[in-house]
């Protein structure tokens, strides 16, 4: 077994700071991975070509006693919808197939200064819009645990890499479970951090008021490396919190001893046998450890999926009214049309089906008439759910239920079928419109079953720690 | 799991509609999306259920940090202009307006 399969991210950074391994050798390996795995699995959009000079660099610094960063020669993977200045940046759409931004996102930054090296833009959805990684332009990531599964999304080219080696860890963007989703059905962790933990100064946006830059690695420990080293407040993202930075890294106690875990009924109810089982095991094993466990009720989460899509394809209404083809995105020639036609005729080439019929969905719940039907009762279903979980965070330390209701399923199952898709996300969607913290850890090793650990607003420190300690216990 | 709560209603003209968000729909692409997208709405409508009567906020009322002091951030012109595919004596060429 390679170095890289038998260590966490975590290690392997340490292992390069102390001059034990090459960073070198370390990115050949994820290099080679990337090169004979590619093929089949497709969690990339492009490859870096500049990424073995950067290792060579770490190991130079290193030779000559240098400080290195938190990240100290790790290989991260970036989802497509995040700014790499001079990387083209899609989104995984034809409407941004030539766009390169000209600077970085605020989380790219921070990973270059902790000493990370960017290894590549993996596949998602397009504009974050899917939970498989099927509405890509550049075709489905497939499930690396079996090729003939969908991978989750929609940040489900970052989660394969992960889960097969081809990078140490990733970013993914989370709006309504597009880290946790993709994590669960790949057998890793993906967080998905407090709304304005991390900056999304640089994030391409979809929905801005859900949407929060999430980590994924093969433990909860390099979820919290990745975190730590891009968390905090920016100037630059009016939306980001000034709250103080924890230490997610410091060691967790061995056990769950006084740990007051909330079942949510809402999430079991609809949830598959083989999972819920999975699930309930789970908390036996964190009752085992000493914590104490009580089924609660939402009531409001029956609203949960429709607040969330109205408000979603709301959002995104306004957010994707840019791509033009004259401020941004494809643009198919001038002729005598009038910007009008003009405009639709960009829009209808460059965006792909399932992003035509959000944008139109939400262009309808916002027009007169439709208005408070749809949207005004959309956000006071938000109220609702969100004054839900502020009342159980009093009684509870974390809730905690399935990632997902269901396995992952076959490749084009559910494509001609939109709202069993959206189905999908409504154990996932909470926490979005919520803004709280939340991880799916698998119920075990090489399971495509993540256990959800949700937690109060700024609570990362809470669920980080419940998962490490129920990942050590059931390795 | 389940689709539940479901009620007819009818959708606007999907053309008029598309035409709204500036998108031309093509023949097969509207036949195709309107049953999809009344589906979707169909759903939606279980928010009739909800008791909104001791709602006090709009679900925005987080409070945000100060805004930021006016920042300036330097590009170089033609990083920004080499975006631009039509270009007509250094200035973005658009489409007829009137």
């Amino acid at each position: 077994m390679s170095r890289q399969r038998k260590s966490s991210a975590f290690d392997i950074a340490s292992q390069i700071r102390h001059g034990e391994v090459s960073c070198e050798e370390h990115i050949s390996e994820i290099l080679e991975n990337i090169q004979q795995q590619e093929p089949t699995f497709h969690a990339y959009i492009r490859i870096v070509e500049d990424s073995l000079d950067a290792a060579r660099k770490i190991d130079q610094r290193v030779k000559r006693g240098e400080k290195l960063g938190k990240l100290c020669g790790l290989g991260v993977a970036i989802k497509d919808n995040i700014s790499t200045k001079g990387i083209q940046t899609t989104c995984a759409s034809r409407m941004l197939l030539d766009y390169v931004p000209p600077y970085d996102a605020t989380v790219v930054e921070r990973i270059r200064k902790e000493d990370g090296i960017i290894l590549g833009k993996t596949n998602m959805d397009e504009f974050g819009m899917g939970s498989t990684t099927e509405f890509s332009f550049f075709g489905p990531t497939k499930n690396p645990l079996d090729p003939t599964l969908v991978a989750g999304g929609s940040s489900g080219g970052s989660a394969a890499a992960v889960s097969l080696f081809e990078a140490d860890l990733a970013l993914g963007s989370d709006t309504g479970g597009s880290v946790r989703c993709p994590a669960s059905f790949c057998s890793i962790v993906g967080l998905k951090p407090t709304y304005g933990r991390v900056s999304r100064y640089g994030l391409i946006s979809y929905a801005s008021s859900l949407e929060q830059i999430g980590q994924l690695g093969r433990t909860a420990e390099d979820c919290a490396l990745l975190l730590d080293s891009i968390a905090g407040y920016d100037t630059m993202d009016s939306t980001s919190l000034r709250a103080e930075t924890k230490d997610n890294l410091s060691r967790p106690s061995n056990d769950l001893d006084g740990v007051r875990i909330g079942v949510i009924k809402e999430f079991m109810d609809g949830t598959v046998e083989p999972v819920s089982k999975a699930i309930n095991d789970a908390i036996g094993i964190m009752e085992s450890l000493g914590a104490t466990s009580q089924e609660v009720s939402l009531p409001s989460l029956r609203f949960a999926l429709s607040s969330y899509y109205i408000i979603a394809m709301s959002e995104a209404s306004s957010n994707l009214a840019r791509y033009d083809g004259l401020r941004y995105g494809h643009e198919s020639g001038f002729t005598d049309d009038d910007w009008q036609r003009f405009f639709s005729k960009n829009r209808a080439y460059g965006f792909g089906s399932e992003v035509k019929k959000r944008l139109i969905i939400g262009t309808f719940v916002l027009i007169a008439g439709y208005y408070e039907r749809f949207y005004l009762k959309a956000q006071q279903a938000r109220s609702q759910v969100r004054n839900d979980f502020i009342q159980q965070f009093k009684n509870f330390d974390v809730l905690v239920g399935p990632t997902m209701p269901l396995l992952p399923f076959r490749l084009g199952e559910k494509l001609t079928d939109p709202l069993a898709l959206y189905m999908c996300d409504i154990d996932t969607v909470p926490a979005n419109l919520a803004g709280i913290p939340s991880i799916s850890v698998p119920v075990s090793a090489g399971t495509p079953i993540g256990l959800q650990i949700l937690g109060p607003i700024l609570g990362e420190e809470k669920i980080i720690s419940v998962a490490r300690i129920y990942e050590e216990a059931t390795r | 799991m389940t689709k539940k709560n479901v009620k007819k209603d009818s959708l606007p003209n999907i053309e008029a509609l598309a035409d709204l968000a500036k998108i031309a729909l093509t023949p097969s692409e509207m036949k195709q999306f309107q049953p999809q997208i009344q589906e979707v709405l169909d759903y939606f409508e279980n928010l009739a259920d909800l008791d909104s009567g001791t709602i006090s906020d709009d679900g925005q009322s987080r409070k945000l940090d100060d805004i930021r002091d006016d920042a300036n951030s330097i590009f170089e012109s033609s990083d920004i202009m080499n975006l631009a595919k039509s270009k007509k004596d250094g200035f973005v060429k658009g489409p007829r307006i009137a």
